[in-house]
């Protein structure tokens, strides 16, 4: 059975270098001091791609639909969509499904020809790219949202709900 | 002795000559802190016992500021006295100069003079002359600066001290000596007549020797007995220290125990509260909770896919059916007519038409055989052939792939978590609660643990002791316990050894007596009888005139004490005389119990009252009253106290100099000045001593201490 979610789930999807240092840094920099960070994140998520995960989502509930700009570097952190929440450290549960689910979303909201691929007339990749050109998308509205969020208030995500609420929130967007 | 006039030149704050003119009785120096008090009494000190630091550090800032090259000023502080009709001043000084912006002190001395009635003035020895005017035996007892250094008694060593100063058991020592030399001088001599008989001389040697054994078990048992009896003192004191303290500790204990238990719920209560939301977004998924919409929009979208391709393949197939039929039917058409589409009428009816031998489609009969029939026949051939020609050449398919059949099985395995989404908000609402409920939990317990603390702070303060003490006392009390039975059966016992060993002892000695008396000369034997007695009177005069001592100090010491104390509840001063001969002062209620924890207050007026008796004793003994000097001794008792205490003071003899911080005021423009009340105190003289103003506290050059006669 030809499966487009598994040749999607071997693939690492980018986003703009410039939050690297502003909030993915912050959590390779647990443990040490940096003012001007967001220096707490990493005490909420504990990997690269929970982040991108929960930036994704919070960009798709609240249709921030941005395509990382052209002039901009992308990045990305090594890890294939496939181990995402797979290895359950002490104290975790897995949370790989949330990969299918995620699938799920991009197969609704990207404008794909299955069709042409079914009767061979696009390529697989093509399709994958799209896929993957809607999760950096979507992602990157969330990252810009956050962004935004700690210039307006440095310390918004001091609360232990912080990041609950601002998913809860997104429902009315 | 009194003194008449203290004079301090360029001695640290005072700047140039400052005098102080005394007057017989109470003097009291007001001052506020840090404005001359102490170096007043700091240059006393200095003027009695020498360098206490460096020359230079002692020379007036101001002084030293003002300095010129080549000038030289002197550093002196002198004290000027009456005593037995006679003036008499002695002073302690230094030159200082500047040279190469340099300055060097030179001069060091230590000056006498006296003065006889006829005014004429006689230089002597400085030193001599401080001793004569003020001995430094007394100045021990006589100056003091704050609260803390009026201790002394503290230590056994200070009250022996006092003892042999003061008691008249000093003089009977000598005499002890003396008799106790004479004593065995005569028993030599008796020994060596005793001993000239030979027949005695064996049984004489044989007694000493026992009485020598005798008298080394003696004095091991005794000092047995006095470390028991210090072990005994040392238990009891421990234990009466911890009797006081034993219910505090036992509640402290429980209170502990509370403690620990409700640290350990608010611990628990608080490991339960998960307030870890963002990992739950992930872990269990919480982040679908907006999922659904995105949901439906994927199955609508994989439907209509669907939908789609089946649409565009059912097409294909038509598409593909028509194509072949086209090719059959073409040549069929040119010889004959346009036929039926080959699958009408369909197989099954053509079956059934032969079966019966009849045309359902133009409703005649078709016998078998007949022309109709062999037609009907033909054309089901032709049908059953297209068909399997169907099956036998396959077109090539519209689609290569299938990827749709994996998106429609991701839809319905997503389906059935469609529940699972919808309850979510459920979810998270339940965790908040759940944690809200913990918090207030925490909060509760937090209550308790703050009632419990303020509980055992209260204990701690009633019963003014560290939290470690009174747990150590609970601990101690059993082996304080112990300690103190085991010392009194050692006691018990070492005091009946002793008596035994005594009794023995004197036996023997009067053995050795009776061959002393028969073999030596009676004027020897009747002469150290005489010695004996005399030793014993002596012994037990000095014992009675120490007993005495001690009797008047304490008499006195508590007269002092209780006018101090008027009106309040205050104990007796006791000193006790323990079985190792060394004194304790202790403070007792009225039932003989020990007091357990006197304020500081009460404390200082119970050195002071000390303080004042052996003034009193000492001009009764001597003859002579000697001035008493305090800095700062009354900080901890209130101004009504202090007047009081004042007052006291003004009715007793002899002169006194206080320097005291009370009675001072600050107005509004933050001036000092007098209070009213001291106005009430009565007292021969008060000097103010206060810095002149203005001044910059923090450059020395600009602080001179001006001397007030009020």
């Amino acid at each position: 059975m030809e499966n487009l979610f598994r040749v999607w789930a071997s693939r690492i999807p980018k986003y703009d270098e410039k939050f690297r240092d502003t909030l993915f840094k912050s959590r390779a920099n647990k443990g040490t001091r940096d003012e001007d960070s967001v220096e707490s994140l990493g005490k909420h998520f504990s990997r690269n791609y929970e982040l991108y995960m929960y930036a994704f989502f919070l960009g798709l509930y609240r249709d921030l639909y941005v395509e990382i700009p052209k002039e901009a570097t992308k990045v990305d952190f090594s890890h294939h969509i496939q181990y995402w929440g797979n290895k359950s450290s002490r104290g975790r549960e897995s949370f790989s499904d949330l990969q299918e689910y995620m699938f799920v979303a991009l197969i609704a909201k990207t404008d794909i020809d299955i069709i042409a691929l079914e009767k061979d007339e696009i390529k697989v990749e093509k399709i994958v790219r799209q896929l993957l050109d809607t999760m950096e998308a979507y992602t990157n509205g969330g990252l810009i949202f956050l962004q935004e969020k700690g210039e307006e208030n440095r310390h918004y995500h001091l609360v232990p709900d912080a990041f609950l609420k601002l998913i809860l929130e997104a429902e009315s967007k | 002795m009194i003194i008449k006039k203290i004079v301090i030149e360029n001695f640290l704050c005072y700047y140039d000559i400052k005098e102080f003119v005394f007057a017989d009785g109470l003097n009291i120096i007001l001052g506020e802190n840090g404005e001359g008090k102490t170096k007043f009494y700091e240059a006393l000190v200095w003027l009695f016992n020498g360098n206490i630091r460096d020359l230079k550090s002692l020379i007036s800032a101001r002084k030293l500021n003002e300095l010129e090259e080549s000038t030289s000023f002197r550093v002196e502080v002198k004290v000027q006295v009456e005593q037995h009709e006679t003036i008499k001043q002695v002073s302690r000084f230094f030159q200082f100069e500047k040279k190469d912006n340099d300055i060097h002190t030179y001069n060091y001395s230590l000056e006498g003079i006296k003065e006889n009635a006829k005014g004429e003035r006689e230089m002597v020895d400085g030193n001599g002359l401080l001793k004569e005017i003020f001995p430094s035996e007394l100045r021990k007892y006589s100056m003091f600066k704050g609260e803390s250094e009026l201790n002394i008694f503290n230590e056994t060593k200070s009250l022996k001290n006092l003892i042999d100063t003061f008691s008249f058991a000093k003089y009977y020592n000598k005499y002890t000596e003396l008799i106790s030399y004479s004593e065995k001088r005569i028993s030599r001599d008796i020994d060596k007549e005793s001993r000239r008989n030979k027949k005695q001389e064996t049984e004489h040697q044989r007694l000493k020797t026992e009485i020598i054994i005798y008298e080394q078990d003696l004095k091991r048992y005794k000092s047995s007995l006095q470390i028991a009896n210090s072990e005994k003192e040392k238990s009891e004191k421990g234990l009466n220290e911890i009797e006081n303290n034993i219910e505090n500790a036992e509640e402290i204990k429980i209170i502990n125990n509370q403690i620990k238990e409700i640290e350990a719920k608010i611990q628990r209560a608080k490991s339960r509260i998960d307030e870890n939301y963002t990992k739950a977004l992930l872990d269990e998924k919480w982040i679908l909770i907006h999922f659904e919409p995105v949901f439906k929009e994927y199955n609508i979208k994989v439907n209509s896919l669907s939908r789609k391709r089946r649409k565009l393949q059912s097409e294909y197939d038509r598409e593909i059916g028509k194509r072949q039929q086209r090719q059959e039917t073409v040549a069929e058409f040119v010889k004959e007519f346009v036929p039926l589409p080959i699958e009408t009428p369909s197989k099954e009816l053509m079956q059934e038409m032969l079966d019966e031998e009849v045309c359902k489609v133009c409703g005649r009969e078709a016998p078998k055989g007949s022309e109709a029939y062999n037609y009907m026949m033909q054309k089901l051939e032709k049908l059953l052939k297209s068909l399997s020609k169907d099956e036998e050449e396959k077109e090539e398919p519209l689609y290569k792939h299938d990827y749709l059949k994996r998106l429609r099985s991701i839809q319905h395995s997503q389906e059935s978590n469609l529940d699972f989404i919808k309850r979510i908000n459920d979810l998270i609402s339940e965790r908040y609660e759940f944690n809200e409920g913990r918090k207030k939990e925490v909060k509760r317990y937090e209550k308790r643990l703050e009632a419990s603390e303020a509980d055992k702070i209260r204990i701690l303060s009633e019963s003014n002791q560290s939290e470690n003490n009174l747990l150590n006392a609970l601990n101690n009390f059993r082996a304080f316990g112990k300690t103190s039975k085991e010392a009194t059966e050692n006691i018990t016992e070492l005091t009946f050894k002793i008596k035994g060993l005594e009794e023995k002892i004197n036996t023997k000695k009067a053995e050795l007596d009776k061959i002393d008396r028969e073999s030596s000369n009676k004027y020897l034997i009747k002469t150290r009888e005489v010695i004996r007695d005399i030793a014993t009177i002596f012994k037990d005069t000095e014992k009675r005139k120490f007993n005495e001592f001690l009797d008047i100090l304490e008499e006195k010491s508590n007269r002092i004490f209780s006018e101090i104390n008027v009106d309040a509840f205050t104990g007796i001063i006791k000193f006790k005389l323990n079985a190792n001969k060394e004194v304790r002062i202790e403070l007792q209620e009225a039932n003989g119990q020990l007091f357990a924890r006197p304020n500081q207050s009460l404390l200082t007026s119970k050195y002071l009252s000390i303080l004042f008796a052996i003034s009193e004793l000492t001009k009764e003994n001597n003859d002579e009253s000697f001035p008493m000097i305090f800095d700062a001794p009354t900080s901890s008792f209130g101004e009504t106290k202090t007047a009081q205490f004042f007052n006291l003071l003004n009715n007793t003899p002899g002169q006194k100099i206080l320097l005291i911080k009370d009675f001072l005021v600050k107005d509004s423009a933050n001036n000092l000045a007098i209070k009213e009340e001291f106005k009430k105190i009565r007292r021969d003289k008060a000097i103010w001593v206060k810095l002149e103003r203005p001044f910059d506290e923090q450059k020395l050059h600009t602080i001179n201490s001006q001397v007030i006669h009020l």
